[in-house]
C-alpha cells in the first residue's frame, strides 16, 4: 500500500472518529433529558451508545471492518428499541435521528474508499433506511429519522470519497513537482561542479585576488592590471557559459600556444601568468603528455599553489619545473634555490597546502611530498597517475 | 603555503542555511494545496452541504402543515437562496472572491437566520423548528473549503448559539422538544466542524507529501553534493570577482588598491576559496536534513567522513523513508520531543576498507513499539540491522554495505527511471 493511501486512510479515520464520538455521545444526551425515556430503555440504550462509542474508537484506530459493522449494528440496536417503544417523544425520535445520521454514518467516511466500499456504504445505508422504515410501519412517524439518516450517510459517503479523489490527484502534481525539483537540483549540481571543476581558471583569479587583497604591494602595476583584465575575461567567458570541458583529454604542452580566446590549461599560461608578477619559470622535461582532463588540472593546479608560494615566501624570482614520466605516473618537481624551511614546522592540515594541493591531487589518485630545509631551497614533488 | 586564516574564518561563518525554495517550487506547491486536488475537495464537500441542505429543506416542507399563518419560513429559504445565488454567480464570473463582497454575503447570512427564527420563535412547542438558519451553517461549509476556514466556522458557532438560545428559551412551553431544537443548532455548526478538520488535514498532508518528495531529490545526487544553493552562490561570487578584476584591469580602480577595494579582494577570495574546495563531506543526507521543514528541526546528522554519500540509491531512498517516517509519527501531549542523531562512523576493523561503514541512528522521545512498521522495512534495505533499546528511545545500529562499483547519481544512473513517493 503506498503511503500516501496510508496517511489518507488515517485522515478520514480521524474525521469518522469526530463524526461517531459525536453522534454516541450526543444520543446519549437526548436519553439522558429528564422524561424521555424509560429506565429500561436509559439503561440499555446508555450501554449501547457507550458501546457504540467504544467499537467508533476501535474501528477508527486501525479501521477494520468488523468493528465498523458492530458500530452500525449497535446503532441499529438502539433505534429499534426506541422506535418500538409504546411512547416515541421528541426527545427520542432526536436520539434515534442522530444514531442515525451522525453516529452509524461516521463509518462511511473511511469505509468509502475502501475495496467495492461504495457498495459496501451503500448496503450499509439502505439497511438501516429499511429498518427505520420497518419500525415505522409498526408504529410512529419516523419520516425526520430517514431524513437525517440518508442525510449523514450521503454527506460522510461523499465527503470521504472525494477526500479520496482529491487526494490522488494532489499525488500525481506532487511527483510532478518532485520530478522537476529533482531536475532543478540536478541541473543546479552540475553547474556548481562545472564552476569548481574550472579550477585553473580560479586558481589564477584566487591568485590574482591575494594580490589584490595585499594592495598590489610588489608586483608592477601594469602587470597586475593586465593581469585582472585577462581573469575578468576568462571569468565572463565562464559566466556565458564557454566551453569548459572541451574534450576528456587534454594535451599537456610547454609548445602550445596560450590561445587568448579559450580558457587556456596549458603549462605556458601558468608560465605566463607567474612571469608577469615576478616569477620567472624554467620548464624541463617531457614534451608532451596525454592526460585525462580532470588529472591534467588537478596537476596544473597543484602545481599553480606550489609556484604562488614559491613567488611570495621563497625570496627568490626564479624557480624550476621539471616533467618526467614513466608508464604509470607522471612528476612534476617544483624546485626553486630560496629560503627553505622545516617541513615539520608548518601545519601540513593548514588549508592552503592541504586543501589546494594535496586534497587536489588526492581526487585523481596522485600525492605530493615536500623536501625542504632552511637555507637551502625547496622541492615539491607531485605525482599523478596516468590513465 | 597560501594564507590560511581568512578562508579558515570565513568557513567558521559560513553556515549550512536552508536554501529557499526557488519561486518556481513554492508556486508548485502552493498550486498543489489550493487548485489541484483542493479544488477536488471543495467540489466534495460542496455536494455534502448540498444535501445537508436539501435535507432542512425537506424538514421544512414536512413541518409545513403545523406553520400559524403568516408565520412560515420560506421568507427566509427565499433570503438564504438569494445570498448563496450571489455567491455561486460571483464566483463564476471572477474566480476570486473579492474580500467585499465575501464580507457581504457573511453578513446576509443574516437575512435568513433573522427571518427563520422570528418565524419559527415560540412555537417549537407544536414541532415547528428553525431550517433555513441551520441550512445557513451548511452552506459555510463550501466557503470553508475556498477561502479560509477559521471565519465559516466562526460564523456558523454563531448561528448554532443563536438558534440553541432560541429553543432553551422555549423550555418551559417546549418541553422534550427542546431536545430537537438544540439538535438542529449542532447540525449547524458539526458539518461545518467536520469540514474544517478534512480540509486542515487534506493540507497538512499534502504539505508533508511534498516536502518529502522535494527532499527525494537530494537521493540522486552523487557521493558528496553542494546544494541547491552553492551553485547560486558561487556564480555571485564569479560574478563580483569579475567585477572587481575588471574594474582593476580597466583602470577604475588604482593600484596600489585603496583599502576597501583590497578588503573586497580578500574577503572574495576566501569565500571562493571555500565554495571551490568545499562539498567534499557535504552528501545528499545533510541537505535532505537541511532542506526539509519536517526533518530539519528534529534530525542531526553527524557524517564527518562523508560516508552517507557512499549509499547506493535504494539504500539512500530507504533512510530518507525510515528517518521520515520516524518524525511523521504525530506527537501526543506534552512529551519529550522527538530527536533523531544519525552518526556514520568508519568501521573500526580496518580489514577491507572499501566494504562500508557503520551507521547509528538514536532515536530519542518515541517509544520502539509506536514506529511505523514500514520503518523497520525501509531500513532493512539499508543494511544488517540491529536495535537497542534504551530508557528514553532505541538505537538502531546498521552496517552498511556499500557496492564499490555503484556510483549512485552517476550519470547513467540519473537517467535511469526510477519510482517515486511510495
Amino acid at each position: 500500500m503506498k503511503r500516501i493511501h496510508k496517511e489518507r486512510d488515517r485522515l478520514l479515520r480521524r474525521l469518522a472518529r469526530v463524526t461517531g464520538f459525536v453522534g454516541a455521545a450526543g444520543a446519549l444526551v437526548c436519553l439522558l433529558v429528564p422524561g424521555a425515556a424509560t429506565p429500561v430503555e436509559l439503561a440499555v440504550g446508555s450501554v449501547l451508545c457507550v458501546i457504540v462509542a467504544v467499537l467508533v474508537g476501535m474501528h477508527t484506530a486501525r479501521g477494520a471492518l468488523l468493528p465498523a459493522l458492530g458500530v452500525v449494528a449497535g446503532s441499529m440496536a438502539v433505534m429499534v428499541m426506541l422506535g418500538t417503544a409504546s411512547v416515541v417523544d421528541a426527545a427520542t425520535t432526536t436520539a434515534m435521528a442522530i444514531l442515525g445520521g451522525v453516529a452509524s454514518a461516521s463509518v462511511a467516511i473511511p469505509l468509502v474508499v475502501h475495496h467495492r466500499g461504495r457498495l459496501l456504504v451503500t448496503a450499509l445505508a439502505a439497511t438501516v433506511l429499511g429498518m427505520i422504515w420497518i419500525v415505522a410501519a409498526w408504529s410512529h412517524d419516523l419520516r425526520a429519522v430517514a431524513v437525517a439518516t440518508a442525510a449523514g450517510w450521503a454527506a460522510c459517503g461523499v465527503l470521504g470519497a472525494w477526500i479520496d479523489r482529491a487526494i490522488a490527484h494532489a499525488a500525481d502534481r506532487i511527483d510532478e513537482v518532485g520530478r522537476a525539483h529533482e531536475a532543478e537540483r540536478l541541473a543546479s549540481e552540475l553547474e556548481a561542479q562545472q564552476r569548481q571543476d574550472a579550477r585553473v581558471l580560479h586558481d589564477t583569479v584566487l591568485a590574482t585576488l591575494s594580490l589584490l587583497a595585499h594592495s598590489g604591494v610588489g608586483v608592477g602595476p601594469t602587470a597586475l592590471r593586465q593581469q585582472a583584465g585577462d581573469d575578468a575575461r576568462l571569468l565572463r567567458q565562464l559566466r556565458l557559459g564557454a566551453p569548459l570541458d572541451a574534450g576528456s583529454t587534454a594535451i599537456f604542452s610547454p609548445e602550445a600556444e596560450a590561445d587568448d580566446d579559450a580558457l587556456s590549461t596549458t603549462f605556458e599560461s601558468v608560465r605566463q601568468r607567474f612571469a608577469r608578477m615576478g616569477l620567472a619559470v624554467n620548464w624541463h622535461g617531457a614534451g608532451q603528455l596525454a592526460l585525462p582532463r580532470e588529472t591534467l588540472d588537478a596537476l596544473l593546479g597543484a602545481l599553480g599553489e606550489c609556484l604562488e608560494n614559491v613567488r611570495r615566501h621563497s625570496g627568490v624570482n626564479e624557480a624550476d619545473v621539471t616533467v618526467t614520466d614513466d608508464d604509470r605516473t607522471v612528476r612534476a618537481m617544483v624546485t626553486d634555490a630560496g629560503s627553505g624551511f622545516e617541513p615539520e614546522t608548518v601545519d601540513g592540515a593548514r588549508l592552503g597546502y592541504a586543501e589546494s594541493v594535496v586534497g587536489r591531487l588526492n581526487t585523481v589518485g596522485g600525492r605530493a611530498r615536500i623536501f625542504s630545509s632552511p637555507g637551502s631551497g625547496t622541492t615539491v614533488m607531485l605525482e599523478v597517475p596516468k590513465p | 603555503m597560501s594564507d590560511p586564516a581568512p578562508a579558515a574564518r570565513s568557513r567558521a561563518e559560513h553556515q549550512f542555511r536552508r536554501p529557499a525554495r526557488s519561486a518556481r517550487t513554492v508556486r508548485a506547491a502552493a498550486d498543489v494545496r489550493e487548485s489541484h486536488g483542493g479544488r477536488r475537495l471543495a467540489t466534495g464537500i460542496t455536494i455534502a452541504a448540498v444535501v445537508i441542505v436539501l435535507a432542512h429543506l425537506v424538514h421544512a416542507i414536512a413541518q409545513a402543515p403545523y406553520f400559524l399563518i403568516g408565520r412560515a419560513p420560506w421568507p427566509a429559504w427565499i433570503a438564504l437562496g438569494a445570498v448563496v445565488g450571489v455567491g455561486v454567480i460571483a464566483r463564476f464570473v471572477s474566480r476570486v472572491l473579492p474580500d467585499w463582497l465575501y464580507l457581504v454575503l457573511l453578513a446576509g447570512l443574516v437575512a435568513p437566520l433573522w427571518l427563520d427564527v422570528s418565524a419559527t420563535a415560540g412555537q417549537l412547542g407544536s414541532g415547528v423548528m428553525p431550517t433555513a438558519a441551520a441550512a445557513a451553517g451548511a452552506v459555510l461549509m463550501p466557503v470553508a473549503a475556498i477561502r479560509g476556514s477559521r471565519v465559516p466556522l466562526i460564523a456558523a458557532s454563531v448561528i448554532a448559539a443563536v438558534l440553541a438560545t432560541e429553543a432553551l428559551l422555549q423550555v418551559e412551553s417546549a418541553k422534550l422538544f427542546v431536545v430537537p431544537g438544540l439538535a438542529v443548532a449542532a447540525s449547524a455548526v458539526l458539518p461545518v466542524l467536520l469540514a474544517t478538520l478534512a480540509i486542515s488535514g487534506f493540507r497538512r498532508l499534502v504539505g508533508r507529501e511534498l516536502d518529502l518528495s522535494l527532499v527525494q531529490s537530494t537521493v540522486g545526487t552523487a557521493r558528496s553534493a553542494v546544494g541547491m544553493r552553492a551553485s547560486e552562490e558561487l556564480a555571485q561570487l564569479d560574478f563580483d570577482a569579475e567585477t572587481l578584476l575588471d574594474d582593476v584591469g580597466s583602470g577604475r580602480i588604482m593600484i596600489p588598491l585603496p583599502p576597501d577595494a583590497a578588503e573586497l579582494a580578500g574577503s572574495l577570495a576566501a569565500r571562493l576559496r571555500v565554495r571551490l574546495i568545499e562539498g567534499r563531506t557535504d552528501t545528499w543526507l545533510r541537505h535532505a536534513v537541511t532542506e526539509s521543514a519536517y526533518l530539519s528541526h528534529r534530525v542531526t546528522v553527524d557524517d564527518p567522513l562523508g560516508s552517507a554519500g557512499l549509499l547506493s540509491q535504494e539504500q539512500r531512498d530507504g533512510l530518507l523513508l525510515a528517518l521520515w517516517l520516524f518524525v511523521a509519527e504525530p506527537q501526543k501531549g506534552a512529551g519529550p520531543t522527538l530527536r533523531v542523531h544519525v552518526a556514520c562512523r568508519e568501521r573500526s576493523d580496518d580489514s577491507d576498507p572499501d566494504a562500508g561503514f557503520d551507521m547509528s541512528i538514536d532515536v530519542s522521545g518515541v517509544a520502539r513499539r509506536r514506529v511505523d512498521p514500514a520503518t523497520w522495512d525501509a531500513i532493512s534495505s539499508v543494511g544488517i540491522h540491529n536495535v537497542v533499546t534504551g530508557a528514553d528511545g532505541f538505537r538502531i545500529d546498521i552496517a552498511c554495505r556499500v557496492m564499490p562499483s555503484i556510483h549512485a547519481g552517476s550519470p547513467s544512473a540519473r537517467g535511469a527511471a526510477r519510482s517515486r513517493g511510495s
